[in-house]
């Protein structure tokens, strides 16, 4: 989140914060999706999972909400938008599979992106409250996507970077200005994590561009002093996503007298976006594939 | 302020369901950058009820932007002071700066803490002794329910992860803590699971002594409730919904398989990823509304 005030406060400029606080005090209050991906694939399912989270921070206003899901495949074609309400403190659990088969798309894996309309009466409230920087005021609607196989085996990934394709809740122009500064290419990223890769047989990247222009960027596993043990370089269409196997016996080759066990991190030169940190699919030995943020 | 706790990652240990647990520390802030140090790592720990087992030595060295692995139940078999297994712990990983090593108390801005603190997540792992699972989060808990930086303590909770079959349980792990040892409060969090349509399934409390964690087993609480077959009923997902109004938890979801071990971890989203402005008087006056919508009955069935 203070990212995203942080990347607004430069590109706005004061006849601008003036204009686009007076929109937000009308109601008409920006809102952004996240993109997040799904897999009906390598024996794994997905799941959706949102809360009426109007409910949370609202109680009082004790109305059915209506939310819309747009689907896209990996190359980042628009497979088609799903409407959907939810009750107050009610929530959405769809399987993936269900709302492929309502659009007729027999895509494996993809992205999607949700919006959760507020209440007029929310938007009423909040327009109304004395906020400081108004015109930085954002709604977003981030969400669950559960992972499971058929022996139940869960992961559960929340949505980490915005969907760049379009602010809803404004007018057209103000939506053009506004996407037209997000989805940029990102800093050079190393995960917090060090994997032990003698114990893993099997590992995977999945990376979303979450902009609205093709981004290159270069993938790896480094040391933990930052030596790169392997490397890739893709370039991934707006939109779209890759999924990258790492051949991990190509990466231990020279390890079989190491007392020490090999230790690595993944890696990203730079995120195709702000925050659009790889997905990783992961199995050690012969345990259940896990699917995890990097 | 105590310098063991400017910089600090704090971790539930889950010997009894049958993990050990390893942490990729991160000392975040990068050369050159403002606030960089070199960190000399030990790990405090408690037990369930919160009592202090004490502090182990030194055991690693991280200098700015280093990272390193570390074996939690190795660091817990050295602290043991006569032998005897340290399990079910509360841990606490200090990265206290070289130069404040052995102080008691130093002075610290708040930009230096919220520096280290939004530098890096921690990944804490957990790892089945039988088996080849292998799962974790990546999180940073920050200084919490701390009254030198902030005047509320509050926590909401919001988790659309609630998944009970035959063979899968949700736990919520909550943990109170603190960077001061001298914090004394318990918390207790209300909450209530709903279904799918917002229908009410069961709503109870659970309380947090300071420094300690407690797992809270969605199958036991929907069973204590004799709501289990209605969970079922309703497709065996839900939503749990918390608050507490008297301090800060820090709350993860595990959604476990009892026959494989799998667990998938994760952490809640705060409301400021949903509503940007979300804080001050809003949040204050957001926080009376859930808790007066979804817990007054509670207050009342209390009341003499």
């Amino acid at each position: 989140m203070t990212t995203l005030i942080r990347r607004l406060r430069p590109v706005l400029t004061t006849g601008q914060q003036k204009a686009m606080g007076a929109l937000i005090r009308r109601g008409r209050i920006p809102r952004l999706g996240f993109q997040h991906y799904f897999i009906e694939d390598e024996g794994l399912r997905s799941r959706i999972h949102l809360q009426n989270f109007w409910s949370t921070f609202f109680p009082d206003v004790a109305t059915t909400v209506n939310g819309r899901i747009q689907v896209f495949s990996s190359s980042g074609r628009a497979l088609g938008d799903r409407a959907f309400t939810l009750a107050p403190f009610g929530s959405l659990f769809l399987e993936m599979h269900d709302v492929l088969a309502e659009l007729g798309a027999a895509e494996c894996e993809g992205s999607l992106t949700i919006d959760l309309e507020p209440p007029q009466a929310v938007i009423d409230q909040v327009a109304a409250f004395p906020l400081d920087e108004p015109w930085s005021l954002r709604f977003q609607t981030p969400f669950w996507m559960a992972y499971y196989d058929d022996a139940e085996n869960y992961m559960y990934v929340h949505s980490i970077d915005r969907f760049s394709g379009a602010f809803y809740g404004v007018p057209a122009p103000v939506d053009w200005f506004l996407r037209r500064k997000y989805g940029r290419t990102g800093e050079p990223w190393r995960a917090g994590r060090l994997l032990d890769l003698d114990g893993i047989s099997e590992l995977q990247l999945v990376v979303v561009n979450h902009g609205t222009q093709a981004h290159k960027t270069t993938l790896g596993l480094y040391a933990p002093t930052d030596e790169a043990i392997w490397q890739k370089g893709i370039e991934v269409a707006p939109g779209a996503l890759k999924r990258v196997h790492i051949e991990l016996d190509a990466v231990r080759v020279d390890g079989a007298d190491r007392s020490e066990p090999l230790l690595a991190r993944l890696g990203a030169d730079p995120l195709l976006t702000a925050n659009g940190k790889p997905y990783v699919l992961m199995r050690y030995g012969d345990g259940p594939l896990s699917l995890h943020h990097g | 302020m105590d310098p063991r706790f400017i910089r600090t990652c704090t971790f539930a240990t889950l010997h009894t369901p049958g993990y050990g647990t390893r942490v990729t520390l991160c000392n975040g802030v990068v050369p050159g950058r403002q606030y960089a140090m070199d960190a000399v790592v030990s790990m405090s720990a408690f037990d369930s009820d919160g009592n202090y087992l004490g502090e182990s030595p030194p055991f690693l060295e991280l200098g700015p932007g280093e990272l390193a692995r570390v074996d939690v139940d190795a660091v817990l078999h050295d602290l043991s002071a006569n032998g005897s297994e340290l399990r079910d712990v509360m841990g606490v990983l200090h990265l206290t700066p070289r130069e404040h090593v052995g102080k008691t108390s130093v002075e610290v801005s708040k930009a230096e803490l919220m520096a280290h603190t939004f530098a890096t997540d921690d990944f804490v792992e957990y790892f089945s002794y039988d088996g080849n699972v292998v799962t974790g989060v990546a999180y940073q808990t920050g200084h919490m329910n701390d009254s030198r930086l902030a005047s509320t303590r509050t926590t909401t909770i919001q988790a659309p992860k609630v998944i009970v079959s035959e063979r899968v349980d949700t736990v919520l792990l909550l943990m109170n803590l603190c960077p001061d040892l001298a914090y004394d409060s318990e918390v207790t969090l209300r909450f209530a699971i709903m279904d799918s349509t917002g229908a009410e399934l069961v709503s109870s409390s659970v309380t947090v002594p300071p420094f300690a964690f407690r797992l809270l087993s969605a199958r036991d609480v929907l069973a204590r409730a004799g709501r289990r077959d209605d969970f079922a009923a309703s497709g065996g997902l839900g939503t749990l919904f918390g608050h507490a109004s008297d301090g800060s938890l820090v709350p993860l979801s595990m959604t476990r398989n009892d026959t494989t071990g799998a667990i998938a971890v994760d952490h809640t989203l705060p409301p400021v990823y949903y509503v940007s402005k979300w804080g001050g008087e809003l949040r204050k006056q957001g926080n009376a509304r859930l808790a007066q919508r979804l817990f007054a009955k509670d207050h009342a069935k209390a009341a003499p």
